[in-house]
């Protein structure tokens, strides 16, 4: 059952690493800022990943060309409650207020998404959403079709699987990290409705004029190429192509571990895509796909090490997440067992890992 | 005489808003009520089928209808109830009863199992469904071992207070069959049908002619891909297949 306020979410403490003391460069800072105006106080702790860091930035900041900011701040809500993440639930809540709906017609939405005041084609695009954040049943041709009757193009589906896709990472980020809730209550005092026009105004600005990623050349993984074509020159191109190249490239973590990580997670939800891809990435590293399939087949291999198998399970867990106070408990084992920044590492190449089988869940058409 | 009029019909708005603003709470009020009772029974339901099935049934009515797939079926029951109900006073029973499916049930939800149903003293649990799960069968033994351990603790309860251990016999299968909202106009349930579930109950009634605790087909091991001690017990015919049934018998590891 979906939650229908942020305080129904069962939350557990905060698994997040005491701050890392290297700052972040000027540019990361300028973006985190121009996403959330202060730095939030759980920005240092990521720190140890600085492209984790820029991962949430790059995920929730994409400009969108073929629907509005409502969709967007709908989209957010949907995933948010679809994925159980107490604090992206709470602030797609008060982004909501913030674009001028009342705290009833919020709670109107909650209780039924589907049905509330949502135009249809917003609603028909809502419901694609819900089923590619769940992934099982896949979307597919008659989902692709009932958006075609409500004007979504080819383009346009895939903007709106690659914007669900990675909100849908982002939400993991949080999750599996629990971090602390800062936005259960919003305030609805005078003052915020009597400037909510000038906010609202404000952050469609903001979004709207929010720069695209930077993908960096040298760190280009060709192996995504199709999959980023795909979304030809959409923001949302630039986003993936960002945030696929830093998950799936060298880290704190070694290269085969991350590769093995998103093979588990493209696994457990049938997305062949997926598996495809990252089969090709391994092959690169030396394990055969004879080898990769054996793994994922028994969960288990003798060529692991043994903090590949500790993360080996751990990734199946981060898959659906109905309740996530149990996989936050389990994450503390993760968390004693690694240095900060293969954990802050993993979290995030987990959350990618997610984000990516529902988007080459989508690109299937399976 | 203006000014009177004027004040009258001011008032006269000023009681009709006033009444629509009220009825209005009230309705609303009610609607939130309605609304609350209909949450709780919708989580009172999750504790009969699964949280999936439920939100399908809000949005398109209880459709009695299945779906065909590849499920793995754990069947468990105890050794020797009905001796132990027929010497024990029947709140004694309950009460072990009770504490026994507890345990039994977190271990397989532990492992992503979903319990369908509880016959007396049997479990029926499902793998596989309502998510798909790759994984299914190294679940499901999991699963079982798990059941193995959780009622080791639970039988040193039952010593502690007194009472005789307790012995389970669990039989494990994977194959296609039929899941879904299944049953008739007045009683549905979630569950699977197929032979299947007819093989792991027939398998689970091997163990007690093996003298083991945990057997899984033939068909399950090699979804296990010797990540489990298995060992191999003699073929048996059984009524109604055609070849003899091979099982093999879940080792401590």
């Amino acid at each position: 059952m979906l939650p229908r306020h942020p305080t129904e979410i069962e939350w557990s403490d905060s698994l997040l690493p005491p701050p890392s003391p290297s700052p972040l460069t000027p540019a990361v800072v300028a973006r985190v800022r121009s996403l959330f105006g202060p730095i939030p106080p759980w920005i240092p702790s990521l720190q140890w990943c600085p492209w984790v860091v820029e991962t949430i930035v790059d995920a929730c900041a994409i400009r969108p060309v073929h629907f509005d900011f409502d969709l967007v701040a709908l989209l957010h809500l949907v995933i948010a409650q679809e994925n159980s993440c107490r604090y992206c639930y709470g602030t797609a809540r008060v982004m909501l207020q913030i674009l001028g709906f009342s705290e009833d017609a919020v709670r109107t939405l909650e209780r039924d998404m589907l049905t509330s005041r949502v135009s249809p084609r917003n609603r028909a695009a809502l419901d694609y959403a819900r089923q590619l954040s769940r992934a099982d049943p896949r979307p597919g041709a008659a989902q692709a079709r009932v958006l075609a009757e409500f004007g979504f193009d080819e383009a346009a589906v895939a903007e709106l699987a690659a914007f669900t896709a990675m909100w849908l990472t982002a939400t993991r980020i949080t999750t599996l990290l629990a971090i602390p809730p800062a936005a259960d209550h919003p305030p609805n005092s005078w003052w915020l409705r009597l400037t909510r026009p000038i906010l609202a105004h404000t952050l469609r600005r903001q979004l709207r004029e929010f720069p695209s990623a930077v993908p960096d050349p040298a760190k280009r993984i060709t192996a995504f190429d199709p999959l980023i074509a795909t979304l030809g020159a959409l923001p949302a191109g630039a986003s993936l192509r960002k945030i696929l190249d830093d998950a799936f490239g060298d880290g704190p973590l070694p290269r085969r571990t991350r590769l093995i990580v998103g093979a588990v997670i493209g696994r457990a939800l049938g997305c062949d895509i997926t598996l495809q891809l990252l089969q090709s990435l391994l092959a690169a590293d030396g394990v055969e796909p004879p080898a990769v399939e054996d793994m994922l087949a028994r969960l288990d291999a003798d060529w692991l090490d043994e903090r590949e198998h500790l993360l080996l399970r751990a990734a199946r867990d981060t898959v659906h997440i109905h309740q996530p106070l149990t996989v936050q408990r389990r994450m503390f084992e993760v968390r004693d067992r690694l240095a900060p920044a293969e954990f802050i590492d993993f979290v995030g190449v987990a959350s990618v890992a997610n984000g990516l089988a529902r988007l080459g869940v989508l690109l299937q058409r399976c | 005489m203006l000014t009177l009029v004027f004040a009258a019909v001011a008032v006269a708005f000023g009681v009709a808003w006033w009444r629509r603003v009220a009825a209005y709470r009230r309705l609303s009020d009610a609607f939130d009520s309605a609304a609350a009772e209909l949450e709780h029974l919708q989580r009172a339901f999750q504790r009969f089928v699964p949280h999936q099935v439920v939100e399908g049934i809000i949005q398109r009515g209880v459709h009695t209808s299945g779906e065909r797939r590849v499920v793995t079926v754990l069947i468990a029951d105890l050794v020797g109830f009905t001796a132990l109900s027929e010497r024990s006073e029947p709140e004694v029973v309950v009460r072990l009863l009770n504490g026994y499916l507890q345990a039994m049930a977190s271990a397989i939800a532990e492992h992503g199992g979903y319990v369908s149903k509880f016959m007396g003293d049997g479990i029926l649990a499902l793998f596989g469904t309502p998510e798909r799960n790759p994984w299914q069968a190294l679940d499901a033994v999991e699963a079982a071992l798990a059941m193995r351990a959780a009622l080791a603790r639970y039988n040193a309860e039952l010593a502690a207070a007194g009472h005789p251990p307790l012995r389970i016999g669990v039989g494990v299968h994977c194959g296609p069959a039929v899941v879904g909202l299944l049953g008739n106009a007045e009683l549905v349930e979630y569950t699977a049908i197929g032979d299947v579930v007819n093989t792991a109950a027939r398998i689970e009634g091997m163990t007690r002619q093996f003298g083991v605790d945990i057997l899984v087909s033939a068909e399950l091991r090699a979804e296990l891909h010797d990540r489990h001690p298995l060992r191999e017990m003699p073929p048996v015919e059984v009524k109604g297949k055609a070849g003899a049934l091979v099982t093999f018998a879940v080792d401590p590891r």
